[in-house]
């Protein structure tokens, strides 16, 4: 196995992309966002939605709901869209999202990096530092 | 195949006319759209401007195009259909809607658009070949999309097809215009066996997509997507106070669902005194205060008797509703039970117990495990949100954003929308159990019986129209985006990179519009004799996108240690373990529509899995990348004075 490169392999002029490392950690808030809905949502549906015996007189509801839809669906829907709001307009960075290469320098090949564009022409397996 | 000899209420018939014209409007402004879009296409650089309209989405126009491509027929015909079936459980069988947006849009948005300008690409195999400098890779991203795009393609226009006939079925000109395609059919030896009502369908609404996208490219897309976008929510939002007040509150609604008890299973033996050679699918009888309708046409023999299955209505709600003509059913008066020999109960709950509809697994006539098992509870939520993820229509749209504002506004306003359309959808379609008895026999077409059912009782038919389009744009705004992205793959992915690098633009401009036209063809052609099991095709389609694409494109933008051979082999044991699970299960003899599922988890979840592992394993076995590959994609040149982030 060989080692991974990592920032101290690249040059020294050279830093780590800021919309790279800024979506790397908005995406892990985003995961933990997910984990937690799924938590919320089947803790409480799994425990309070998969009843056996209903009496139709007594069916708790909420708002016209059955209760464990407004409390295991409803309610973690409602603060999930509080949250993306606020992560929306209160957390996630802007940034640069840089120039857009035209078609014709990424099919001549002048993008940096870019392929050799004939069937045969492939690189895998390409040299590392 | 069709189930379109069906005895119900007359859809649209009070506003058999306004239909029409709805459906004409509606087809004039998509037309003018696109004349506008294909004005754009002379004055800038054509592929770009063609398949991702040059970057330049605002945030109206990427949401509701995010939001409509997202939403496919599916969200207006079947999943209101499986509410009616099953109930409230529906609210936890899409309960990961409640981060779709956040996660479809968020986790990828940023870094696909950023990579996609930086490398001049439009397409997502595009982003694929370069990130991993594999012409090899790229053909086989390319085959994959254009394999499961064709299959749901084929599906949508179906569903397009059986919509418009649904909207247009009880107008006058319709009806003799299908009588004309009717005679020229039968004088087709190879279509003769087409019903003549779906063809013209297909055949009008087919043409209609095919020429607005291949005119107006993708700003005609994008442009659609968003009337189409805000036809859906306008649906939902007038149906959702009507069908709570019809039904007499939501509390009302909900309670008498929780004495409900699904309908049983029958078979019965009945007699028509009618000439008419087939008794159609629908029919409501009555026998000794029993109350049954059909579930399938029956051709009686010469003595005038059929054998048919059907449901028998046991709730006594709806039996009360039915005799005391709350709700409106007309009873045959020339069709008579002769014999009940069969009336058994759903398999869950199999002892008429009350409450299945408000509870979960759900109710379900043929499982026993009901409509949910928590398992599958497991499964769906991380399929909606973790599977969207990895669907390469949506990364082509977060590919065309302009700046990253403009993503974060767009987020936050598709979690606003789709709260407003799916939420609401459960909470209206619960309602029409009470408004609708009976409907389990023709339940894909819930949403315009609705409709008819909503509008005819406050006395406004005419909105009929309106609120049936809504299912038509979710469809509409999924097969654009598909069509025009099959002529990307062909044109830009395989042609242009790996065939002719330097073709002339007004070449790249003449195959993209023949590429569109000719898959739009084909794609009718196909959808005249769809499979009997397409609806599963289409299931496996989607989770399958998502089992080759999520892992391969999350490394490229995320992990620099991911190789090339690490992102095929993600990529490989994504497709084939997602397809081994179907195999396996239509080998046992379960059929297509039930896939293996290992440990109970859904196919989807085993296939990113194992293709997220596979990759991760692979690319550390395999050399490292290039340090010029990981500078480019990682990587940015000093500014002085700047703070690392």
């Amino acid at each position: 196995m060989n080692d991974s490169p990592s920032a101290t392999d690249v040059d020294d002029d050279l830093e780590p992309d800021p919309m790279f490392v800024n979506s790397l950690r908005e995406g892990g808030w985003i995961l933990l966002l997910w984990v937690a809905c799924f938590a919320w949502t089947m803790f409480s549906c799994l425990t309070n939605g998969y009843i056996k015996e209903v009496d139709p007189e007594t069916f708790p509801t909420v708002l016209g709901m059955p209760a464990w839809v407004a409390w295991g669906i409803a309610l973690p829907w409602l603060i999930a869209n509080a949250v993306t709001v606020y992560f929306c307009f209160g957390y996630m960075q802007d940034g640069d999202l840089g120039p857009d290469i035209s078609e014709d320098e990424a099919s001549s090949g002048q993008s940096a990096g870019s392929l050799n564009l004939s069937i045969g022409a492939q690189t895998e397996g390409a040299s590392h530092v | 195949m069709f189930d379109l000899l069906v005895r119900s209420e007359p859809i649209l018939a009070a506003g058999g006319s306004s239909a029409l014209i709805t459906f004409c409007l509606y087809t004039l402004v998509v037309f003018g759209l696109a004349a506008l879009s294909s004005r754009l296409l002379t004055s800038k650089n054509f592929l770009n401007e063609y398949f991702l309209g040059s970057r330049s989405l605002g945030v109206w126009a990427l949401a509701l195009t995010f939001a409509a491509t997202s939403a496919s027929g599916g969200s207006f015909t079947g999943f209101p259909s499986l509410i009616y079936t099953h109930g409230w459980v529906l609210a936890l069988w899409i309960s990961s809607y409640m981060v779709f947006p956040i996660c479809t849009m968020g986790l990828l948005g940023k870094r696909i658009n950023q990579v996609a300008r930086k490398t001049g690409a439009i397409t997502v195999p595009d982003i694929l070949r370069d990130r991993f400098q594999s012409a090899t890779f790229s053909i086989l991203a390319t085959a994959l999309l254009v394999f499961f795009t064709c299959i749901n393609l084929v599906g949508q226009f179906k569903a397009g097809s059986m919509i418009l006939q649904t909207l247009l079925e009880e107008n006058t000109f319709y009806q003799s215009a299908r009588g004309g395609v009717g005679q020229f059919l039968l004088s087709m030896p190879m279509l003769n066996s087409i019903e003549p009502g779906y063809f013209l369908c297909l055949l009008t609404f087919g043409v209609a997509v095919i020429i607005y996208t291949t005119w107006g490219g993708f700003h005609a897309v994008v442009w659609t997507d968003v009337m189409q976008g805000i036809v859906m929510v306008m649906g939902v939002i007038i149906m959702l106070p009507l069908a709570i007040s019809q039904a007499g509150g939501l509390r009302n609604a909900t309670t008498e669902l929780a004495s409900m008890v699904p309908p049983h299973q029958a078979i019965l033996v009945i007699r028509t005194d009618s000439s008419e050679p087939i008794v159609p699918k629908g029919t409501w009888l009555t026998s000794d205060e029993r109350i049954f309708r059909t579930g399938e046409a029956a051709t009686p023999d010469e003595s005038g008797q059929a054998t048919v299955s059907g449901i028998e209505i046991v709730h006594k709600g709806d039996l009360e509703r039915i005799r005391s003509k709350r709700v409106s059913v007309d009873f045959a008066a020339d069709v008579s039970v002769v014999e009940v020999t069969e009336s058994v109960p759903a398999a869950f709950p199999g002892d008429d117990r009350p409450g299945s509809f408000v509870t979960a697994p759900g109710a379900h006539k043929s499982d026993m495990n009901g409509m949910l098992p928590m398992s599958l509870a497991f499964s769906m939520f991380f399929y909606w949100a973790i599977s969207g993820t990895g669907q390469p229509s949506s990364m082509v749209r977060l590919m065309a954003f302009k700046n990253t504002r403009t993503l974060r506004i767009s987020i936050a306003t598709v979690a606003m929308y789709f709260s407003f359309i799916y939420f609401p959808l459960v909470v209206i379609f619960c309602c029409s159990r009470l408004l609708l008895p009976g409907m389990e026999v023709e339940s894909d077409r819930i949403m315009p019986q609705m409709a008819v059912t909503l509008t005819t009782n406050i006395g406004a038919g005419w909105l009929a129209g309106l609120l049936v389009a809504a299912p038509f744009a979710a469809v509409m705004s999924t097969v654009d985006s598909f069509l025009l992205m099959i002529s990307s793959a062909v044109v830009r992915d395989f042609y242009q990179r790996n065939i002719n690098p330097k073709a002339p633009q007004k070449t790249l401009q003449k195959m993209s519009y023949i590429c569109t036209i000719v898959v739009g063809a084909g794609v009718i052609v196909a959808a005249l004799n769809p499979p009997e099991f397409l609806q599963y095709l289409i299931v496996y389609v989607g989770s399958g996108l998502a089992a080759c694409f999520l892992a391969p494109m999350t490394y490229a933008l995320y992990w620099k240690r991911t190789t090339t051979p690490g992102a095929i082999a993600a990529m490989a044991v994504g497709f084939l373990s997602h397809l081994s699970l179907y195999v396996g299960g239509a080998l046992q003899g379960s059929g297509f529509d039930k896939p293996l599922r290992p440990f109970e988890f859904d196919p989807v979840v085993v296939g990113i899995v194992l293709s997220f592992l596979s990759g991760f394993v692979v690319s550390i076995m395999t050399a490292p990348p290039s340090k010029e590959i990981v500078e480019k994609y990682f990587f940015r040149k000093r500014v002085a004075g700047e703070k690392n982030t």
